[in-house]
């Protein structure tokens, strides 16, 4: 390799007198000329400006043709196929050939190249300063390595080979009084390690960078040596600033780990920058060249100035950072760096980038172990999901409140959306992991090839980040959904909860109402939780219920809200069904109280109802005991006073019931069909489909918001729910009417069975069956059955009033279809009702009206 | 408390569609023939206590008694296959074994002799209960036993257990003038069991036989039915008409609550009933595969409310057509169906003015979403029952009057009752025919007959309400005001 290098120079330097020979032959004295120009080639062919990796001749050769025609002259072209042939001739490899056409072509063309200043340096490649290595074409970069690594070589070092242009700036040194040039390049040295020197010192704050390099005016250092060399101290004062920061220590405990990660980077830099500065050091030892320049390595303040251009600029860059970041910390810290991958200098951006990687490296391991472990690894302040008081025993305060995005700390790199996929994904481990005691699923992940990629993760990723978290999300939302839905079945206990607590299991309740209906009709002081629960347990085991679950039935409570003491037992009762993580996590308390909400609502319509089929049963007995009555006073030829008005009001009753049952068997249909059933169904196609913990949770907050909604439960309905309650009270005063009256007729029935057996006992007995001394018999006392009359009025009008005030307050405007119920409502009203006069009958009629408008409606 | 019912099958027909009925309770909760729980049917959710009971052995034991005066039709049963299945102890069967002879007073005489041991039965049937919720009575009103014994047992039934529900499934005479009958005393034997059951039943389910008949000749088409192609009719609405019961939902759970929804005043407790898709049991395995239909909801309440798929005479339904009315309408669906098409369908209903309701009163269709058994296999994804109160049905009864008012004219077949008590006194030595009862129930059935026909009438109630002012003395405004306010004023 070193052979073909050497070749090639010696060739190259072949080619520069062949092209010199026109010159030497008209007696100029080229040899400076030459040498320029042989080394700029070969820096040239060492720079990183890439050379087109040419392996075909004939490629190379077409296009140095094209270059040379294009300059137009044409006139050379058989020269240059000589060339051509003479190479061949003499035995060069055709790589070499291809080269070195490829090199004609790349040189500036012969006018220029007459100049004799060369062209600006281009900035010098420092071997230490691996700027981004990748810029580089493979080629070149060998091509480059091998022509450094060989300071023997005649082409030898590059930028020693730049440097021996300064020899006029040298001399010019030389010349100059008593500083000895070597001395300055030695203080700006120092100064540019930040170490005060004899003349130039450091003027200010010791810290942050305030103040800068001064030289003792005392010196008398000529003005324009003076000028440079306070330019070139900039990069010790940005050093010192940099270091500055880099040193910094973060005051609070623990600190940031992404500042720190920071810092290191701002470190790392600044070695390499020392690294410059040793080789500086050893350059600024060499003798200045007195009179022609040997080659030989010295350094002048000029020189210093091209060689520290480049780190200069790399440490305005980051200064400018560090600047920029001071005082931040974690993501906004990055989000502040993110900010300068702006810049539109290819070289600032490299910097920026370099240390953006290195600053991201923690928090990528951060969003790794949230990820992929349910850990938060982070100090305060550097990650932007951060966890919160939460407690233990409160079900579900773990998911809700327990981790929190900041979203002030969201790096730019994460999106909003992936900062929540990341939140839940985490969450979700932790949720696993805590509440279902399932840390196998982590293990499992763990293993994933997602986990692997993640560990390699830098920055500049983003969009393998995204599909990472994309992809890490979706199966742990997969696996916990899977889990609440399979293991921990919660669509079962959703409909257990359904069942008995919303009483769609029918047989269940009418067992339970049966059992408790009398216990709690008593003062709600007087029971007793542990007194009821013999009675949901009876229930359980008198219906289908004691197929279920046996968790089930442990689930199942019954609870006393004991208030002030004045309530009766059913103003307290409810069931509940209580449950732990991980379903309290879904089925939470605000979600249980409102459905105990609706629950009661229920209960009071199953009471209703209980209660008038009871009087249905009640009417019937009593209208055959009385026809029973009227028929046995008929055959004994006794006369029973009152029938006829039990025969009316109880014709009374039954009508009221009637309308009454009516109107509780539509609100029950309204509930069941419109609100219980569309409600669960809705609910249960959106668990089906649910994709994450978060849509399970708004899934049955819908679900209740929507059984809250129908039952008219919300805030804003309080009115017709307070008017609502007041009417299912009013149909439970019906039943003690009923009784009153059929007490009554029980009564007569067995006075005139007593007064009948007495007449056949005396028949035997061979007397007179019926005498004078017998009383009449006392019958039905009218007077009471009017108070019955009286009493039924009240409850009728009562009744009433509340339906009416009730359908009025309906809302028309509901997102509830509404509809259904006033549909349903429509004929409760009778006509009856409107029958009267007056100005009573103007409001009903206005008011028929309106719901006539209503159901027309639709 | 899983509010049982016993159910009474009294006579040949009773026996004949109870079986039927037992048959299919069986099928759909998975109970073999011998009363064994099937392998598949162990998973819950079904009530079978409503309608069983578990004997020591876990077998399941139907709450029935068979009753009956002679032993054709019970040895039939008791040689069938499900001859183990009923307790042997709740079979009554009379010891002479002679039957009724289809003569009503026979029937009921023979019942009121036999009292001690039937209510022996029915008190230790009552006894395996924990909340009796009430009686079931399946017979016929044309025979002897059926409707003889059927009537003392409702009255013994109503004496014993007060506050106990008391429902029948009646089978009613094939009335159609062609078709002679083969009982001849049929007018006579009707309206007697009428009467019992007007004051004695809580809700009566009108099972007409003319109308059965049509549905299998015209709806099934079979030539000549069979009295067990129309028991197999019979069964299918005994079943539906108590599948809320067995299946519980929300509503409807019990006995009571069903019935009081359909009868809003206590003497109109006559039900007809409606059903769809009508197929026979034994071929609906082969029909079904090629008899899928559609069902929604509307379509199921739709075609329920259509003259031919109910289960009435069509000389009842048709006469008078305009004037008629229904009182209540309960439509128990079950099978797979949208609840939230229930709405939408009633409008629709309502929209077309497909039912004609009663002014008098609320009124409308209610409906029962129920559970279709898993164990049966039909080709109906949805099925539908109408229990239905509907003013018509006095046009059964009119034409019963006037089939007894022609045959008691002549005082025709009347010496077979006047054998028995009831129908005649001892005056001295010589027995006089009484045929007091006979004007009794007479009385009774057009008063009821009556009744239904005021409630066509949007006065019904204020009729009511009138009745009750003549009726008390002191006519106070307390006992005016309380249905209408009108009338006070005037």
């Amino acid at each position: 390799m070193e052979a073909t290098t050497r070749e090639s120079a010696f060739l190259i330097e072949k080619l520069i007198d062949a092209g010199l020979d026109p010159l030497r032959r008209e007696g100029i004295h080229t040899d400076a000329a030459a040498r320029r120009v042989l080394s700029y080639s070969l820096r040239l062919l060492g720079s990183r400006f890439a050379l087109p990796d040419v392996r075909d001749e004939s490629l190379a050769l077409q296009s140095l043709r094209r270059k040379v025609m294009q300059q137009g002259h044409n006139h050379q072209l058989p020269r240059l196929d000589d060339l051509q042939l003479r190479l061949v001739m003499a035995g060069t490899p055709p790589e070499t050939r291809s080269a070195l056409f490829t090199l004609l072509t790349s040189l500036p063309s012969q006018r220029d190249a007459e100049a004799t200043s060369l062209p600006q340096l281009p900035p010098i490649q420092s071997s230490s300063l691996h700027f981004a290595p990748s810029r580089q074409q493979p080629g070149s970069k060998q091509a480059s390595a091998v022509l450094r690594k060989d300071p023997k070589d005649q082409a030898a070092s590059l930028r020693e080979a730049a440097m021996r242009q300064d020899s006029r700036a040298a001399a010019d040194a030389r010349s100059a009084g008593n500083f000895g040039e070597v001395s300055l390049v030695r203080e700006v040295l120092c100064a540019c390690q930040a170490f005060d020197g004899e003349h130039v010192r450091y003027k200010g704050a010791a810290m942050k960078g305030l103040g800068g390099f001064e030289i003792a005016a005392a010196a008398g250092i000529p003005p324009v040596q003076r000028s440079l060399m306070l330019k070139l101290c900039e990069l010790g004062w940005l050093f010192r600033k940099t270091q500055c920061h880099a040193k910094e220590e973060v005051m609070s405990d623990g600190g940031s780990a992404i500042r720190k990660a920071f810092q290191a980077a701002l470190q790392h830099e600044l070695n390499s920058l020392y690294q410059l500065m040793a080789q500086l050091d050893a350059l600024a030892g060499h003798p200045l060249p007195a009179g022609e320049d040997t080659g030989a390595p010295y350094l002048t303040l000029r020189r210093l100035a091209v060689w520290i251009g480049e780190p200069l600029q790399r440490l305005r860059t980051l200064a400018a950072l560090a600047d920029a970041v001071v005082d931040l910390a974690g993501a906004q810290l990055i989000s502040a760096l993110d900010a300068f991958t702006m810049h539109g200098e290819p070289g600032a951006s490299g910097t920026v980038e370099r240390c953006l990687r290195q600053a991201c490296m923690p928090l990528l391991e951060m969003i790794r172990c949230w990820l992929f472990e349910g850990r938060l690894t982070s100090s305060p302040g550097d990650f932007f999901i951060t966890a919160s008081p939460h407690s233990k025993t409160k079900p579900g305060s773990l998911w809700r409140t327990g981790y929190l995005l900041e979203e002030g700390m969201r790096p730019p790199f994460v999106s909003a959306a992936m900062a929540d996929k990341l939140l839940r994904g985490g969450k979700t481990l932790i949720f696993l992991r805590e509440c279902c005691g399932d840390a196998e699923f982590e293990q499992s992940l763990a293993r994933t090839p997602m986990a692997a990629a993640a560990s390699q993760l830098s920055y500049g990723q983003t969009d393998q980040l995204e599909r990472l978290v994309e992809k890490t999300a979706a199966r742990i939302d997969r696996h916990v959904v899977s889990t609440l839905l399979d293991k921990y079945s919660i669509v079962s206990h959703c409909s257990a909860i359904k069942r008995y607590l919303l009483l769609s299991q029918g047989d269940f309740v009418a067992a339970l109402m049966e059992g408790l209906g009398g216990e709690l009709t008593r003062s709600s002081r007087e029971i007793s939780e542990y007194g009821l629960a013999g009675y949901l347990d009876a229930a359980i085991r008198a219906s289908s219920a004691q197929y279920d679950n046996p968790d089930v039935h442990n689930r199942l409570r019954i609870r006393l809200e004991h208030g002030a003491g004045s309530e009766t037992g059913w103003d307290v009762f409810s069931l509940r069904y209580s449950v732990d993580e991980p379903l309290a996590t879904v089925l939470t308390d605000a979600g249980a109280a409102q459905i105990q909400a609706v629950a009661r609502l229920l209960w009071a319509l199953k009471r209703a109802e209980h209660s008038l089929s009871a009087a249905w049963l009640l009417l019937n007995t009593t209208q055959r005991t009385l026809s029973r009555l009227t028929a046995k006073a008929k055959r004994a030829h006794l006369p029973c006073t009152g029938t006829g008005a039990v025969l009316g009001v109880l014709k009374n009753l039954q009508g009221l019931r009637n309308e009454m049952a009516h109107l509780c068997t539509n609100l029950q249909a309204y509930l069941m069909f419109e609100v219980l059933e569309r409600a669960w169904t809705q609910f249960t196609a959106q668990i089906a489909a649910a994709p994450d913990l978060d849509s399970l949770i708004g899934a049955h907050g819908e679900y209740v918001d929507a059984l809250m909604a129908g039952a008219l439960l919300c805030e804003e309905h309080e009115e017709v729910q307070h008017e609502l309650t007041q009417l299912l009270a009013s149909l439970l005063t019906l039943l003690p009417q009923l009784r009153r009256l059929q007490f009554l007729v029980e009564g007569a029935h067995v006075e005139i069975d007593t007064r009948m057996r007495n007449m056949v006992d005396r028949t035997r007995a061979k007397e007179w069956a019926i005498t004078e001394l017998d009383a009449p018999l006392r019958g039905i006392d009218e007077d009471e059955v009017f108070e019955v009359g009286k009493g039924l009025v009240s409850v009728t009008r009562d009744y009433e009033t509340h339906l009416r005030t009730f359908v009025d307050l309906l809302p028309t405007q509901t997102p509830m279809d509404l509809n259904f119920l006033l549909f349903r409502l429509d004929k409760v009203i009778p006509t009856r009702m409107l029958a009267g006069d007056g100005e009573q009958n103007r409001e009903l009629e206005r008011s028929a009206e309106k719901r006539n408008g209503r159901t027309a409606l639709f | 408390m899983p509010r049982e019912i016993i159910t009474l099958q009294v006579g040949q027909c009773g026996n004949q569609i109870g079986s039927e009925f037992w048959r299919k309770l069986c099928l759909e909760h998975g109970i073999s023939n011998d009363g064994i729980l099937e392998e598949f049917a162990t998973q819950g959710g079904d009530r079978k206590d409503v309608f069983f009971y578990q004997a020591d052995d876990e077998r399941y034991i139907p709450r029935a008694l068979l009753i009956d005066l002679e032993p054709r039709v019970i040895n039939s049963i008791q040689n069938s296959d499900i001859k183990n299945l009923f307790n042997p102890e709740n079979v009554f069967l009379s010891k002479h074994g002679g039957g009724a002879g289809n003569n009503w007073a026979s029937g009921y005489h023979q019942g009121e002799s036999v009292q001690e041991d039937l209510l022996d039965m029915i008190d230790r049937e009552a006894g395996y209960s924990d909340s009796l919720e009430g009686f079931v009575l399946c017979h016929s009103i044309a025979g002897g036993t059926g409707s003889g014994m059927g009537s003392y047992l409702l009255e013994a039934l109503g004496d014993r257990f007060p506050k106990k529900l008391i429902q029948t499934y009646s089978v009613f005479p094939n009335q159609n003038e062609t078709a002679a009958s083969d009982v001849v005393v049929q007018p006579y034997n009707s309206l007697l069991t009428l009467k019992r059951l007007t004051l004695n039943a809580d809700a009566v389910v009108v099972l007409d036989n003319t109308a059965l008949n049509r549905i299998a000749v015209e709806r099934l088409h079979i030539t000549n039915p069979s009295f067990s192609e129309t028991n197999s009719l019979v069964s299918t609405v005994m079943a539906a008409s108590t599948a809320t019961l067995r299946y519980p939902g929300y509503m409807n759970n019990d006995l009571v609550g069903l019935v009081a929804s359909l009868i809003p005043t206590p003497r109109c407790h006559f039900l007809m009933t409606g059903y769809t898709p009508l197929t026979i049991e034994r071929e609906s395995s082969a029909a079904a595969a090629g008899a899928v239909r559609k069902t929604t909801v509307l379509d199921v309440m739709r075609r329920l409310l259509q003259p031919k798929n109910i289960m009435v005479s069509a000389h009842a339904r048709t006469k008078e057509y305009d004037k008629s009315k229904y009182i209540s309408i309960l439509n128990i669906i079950q099978g797979e169906v949208d609840p939230t098409q229930v709405h939408k369908s009633l409008q629709r209903i309502r929209e077309r003015k497909l039912a004609n309701f009663i002014d008098w009163g609320p009124a409308s269709i209610q409906v029962a979403l129920s559970r279709q058994s898993p164990y049966l296999k039909t080709g109906h994804r949805v099925s539908g029952l109408m229990l239905a109160n509907h003013t018509s049905v006095r046009h059964l009864f009119n034409r019963c009057l006037s089939q007894y008012d022609k045959l008691s004219k002549r005082k025709a077949f009347l010496e077979n009752y006047k054998e028995f008590p009831m129908f005649h006194r001892i005056e001295g030595r010589k027995t006089v025919e009484n045929l007091e009862e006979f004007d009794d129930a007479r009385e009774v059935v057009k008063a009821l007959s009556d009744e239904y026909e005021a409630c066509e009438r949007p006065d019904y109630i204020e009729r009511a309400g009138r009745s009750m002012m003549t009726s008390s003395t002191p006519p106070t405004s307390a006992a005016a005001d309380l249905r209408s306010p009108a009338s006070a004023m005037a």
